[in-house]
């Protein structure tokens, strides 16, 4: 089935569109939260964990404000670019990306936290810039983590409806994820294909936390 | 295009900047650009039918649909989401949208009309046969809608008005629209529910205990209109007569649903 394809192509795009958007800045935001201390932090902390509290659909609520021609970010974005986030698969990727942060965060803000401080000043002590001691400890120690974050936060991408079903509406071809093609099809009282479409959405997540788990269970003592 | 000299005095005055003048049926250059179309969940199936037909019959031009609770679509409209057409479930959400300048003036019609029904699964022991029976006590979950949702607001303004909406609050269940009602219904797991009749048609472990008279209930309209802000509302106009020709109204009514009486788009608002 051709739709099924299509959707899954395009769930697929918009979960690695979101992950993309928000690995560095999520990699960033963990690490600063795990080694520094700053006024602010608790904030900090509170508002990066924010939509995992949240009910989806009220983040899609404050997107929507956001993204639309009304919106401050949409209006700008309108008058300098010509463009129209609203029912595109990009505000799906951004709706899903908000929606998982929290989930990458907390992982890796974990990973990195896990990782003794004192490997990290020798290496520095020793010689090395900030930016290669990140790179050589921290990331590689922190990997399980922030594997497993990546995965989690991806999986979570993925299957999120709330927020995106109204940023993005739900336009089949366009911006119907999976999820929301398994709405749709309940709806119309479609269930064989609505099993079908989540059969494949249990596979796609299968997939990715399995080769995560290859990958994390590989030879690791260096 | 099928109802005369309407739908020009309508692309005069609105900024079409994308679509050129409707063509007639059957000239071989798309008549306009692509249309989207926001349009209320129970309106799925008829709507995906008649966007094919008008695709059928206008070379070229492609129909996106876009469906959601009207609420959320009438949201959607109002931080100027690009919908050229909205086929609202309920006059309120219409009348959000108007009320924030979106909808195109002299567009705006009654489409639709619905009626409500109460479903009971189909293996319910005793049946329910009337609003008296609602009360009883082996009705011990029922599901109704939030009143933010179109089918919640008829289905509590009828429940208050048999003196019922006080009793049963505590054994109501709130799906997020008709369609979730009728799976749960389905499903078991409550003991009636409220559905458009629309919905009713495609039960298959469910069926209709009764339905409630039109009089008894405020009316369910759907009303249409073309979005002023639109990037083609010379497009969601001409798919809106288009729902409006026979083609349009075989749809609807071998949907289930009651097609109003169509009056021409109203042009008297304004000058040429």
């Amino acid at each position: 089935m051709t739709d099924a394809l299509g959707m899954t192509l395009l769930t697929l795009e918009v979960g690695l569109a979101s992950l993309a958007v928000s690995l560095v800045p999520g990699l960033f935001l963990a690490w600063v939260l795990a080694r520094r201390r700053f006024r602010g932090r608790a904030l900090l902390q509170t508002l990066v964990g924010l939509p995992l509290v949240l009910p989806p659909v009220a983040v899609g609520l404050g997107l929507l404000l956001l993204l639309g021609r009304r919106g401050p970010v949409g209006s700008a974005l309108h008058r300098w670019f010509g463009w129209d986030l609203l029912f595109t698969w990009q505000a799906a990727a951004i709706a899903s990306s908000v929606m998982a942060f929290p989930l990458l965060v907390r992982s890796a803000q974990h990973a990195f936290a896990e990782v003794p401080e004192r490997l990290e000043q020798v290496a520095s002590a020793l010689g090395s810039g900030p930016w290669r001691v990140f790179f050589t400890v921290s990331l590689p120690l922190a990997r399980r983590g922030i594997v497993y974050g990546v995965v989690l936060s991806f999986a979570r991408g993925l299957g999120e409806f709330g927020a995106t079903n109204l940023v993005a509406g739900s336009i089949p071809g366009r911006t119907e994820t999976l999820a929301l093609g398994i709405y749709a099809r309940i709806q119309s009282g479609q269930e064989p294909a609505a099993l079908g479409l989540a059969a494949i959405s249990v596979l796609l997540a299968f997939a990715a936390t399995y080769a995560s788990e290859l990958y994390l269970s590989g030879p690791s003592r260096r | 295009m099928t109802s005369g000299p309407s739908p020009r005095a309508v692309d005069r005055r609105a900024p079409v900047e994308k679509a050129p003048n409707p063509k007639p049926v059957g000239a071989t250059a798309p008549s306009h650009g692509p249309v989207l179309v926001s349009g209320a969940s129970s309106l799925r199936e008829v709507l995906t039918a008649l966007a094919a037909r008008y695709e059928e019959s206008h070379a070229g031009v492609s129909v996106t649909l876009n469906f959601g609770p009207s609420n959320v679509l009438a949201r959607q409209i109002v931080e100027l989401a690009p919908v050229d057409l909205f086929v609202s479930a309920d006059g309120a959400s219409m009348d959000a949208v108007e009320k924030q300048g979106r909808v195109l003036p002299g567009t705006r019609v009654d489409l639709l009309s619905n009626s409500l029904v109460v479903v009971v699964p189909s293996d319910a022991a005793d049946p329910v046969r009337s609003w008296n029976d609602l009360a009883s006590s082996r009705i011990r979950r029922i599901a109704v809608c939030d009143a933010s949702v179109p089918i919640g607001g008829y289905a509590r303004t009828w429940l208050a008005s048999k003196g019922l909406l006080a009793r049963l609050s505590g054994r109501m269940v709130r799906p997020d629209d008709a369609r979730a009602t009728l799976a749960m219904v389905e499903s078991g797991s409550v003991d009636a529910g409220f559905v458009y009749k629309t919905d009713a048609r495609a039960a298959r472990r469910s069926r209709v205990a009764f339905e409630i008279p039109s009089g008894e209930t405020p009316g369910i309209i759907y009303p249409a209109a073309v979005m002023a802000r639109g990037p083609n509302p010379g497009g969601g106009k001409s798919f809106l007569d288009f729902a409006t020709t026979s083609h349009g109204i075989r749809l609807f009514s071998g949907a289930g649903f009651v097609v109003l009486e169509n009056p021409p788009p109203k042009t008297t608002r304004g000058g040429p």
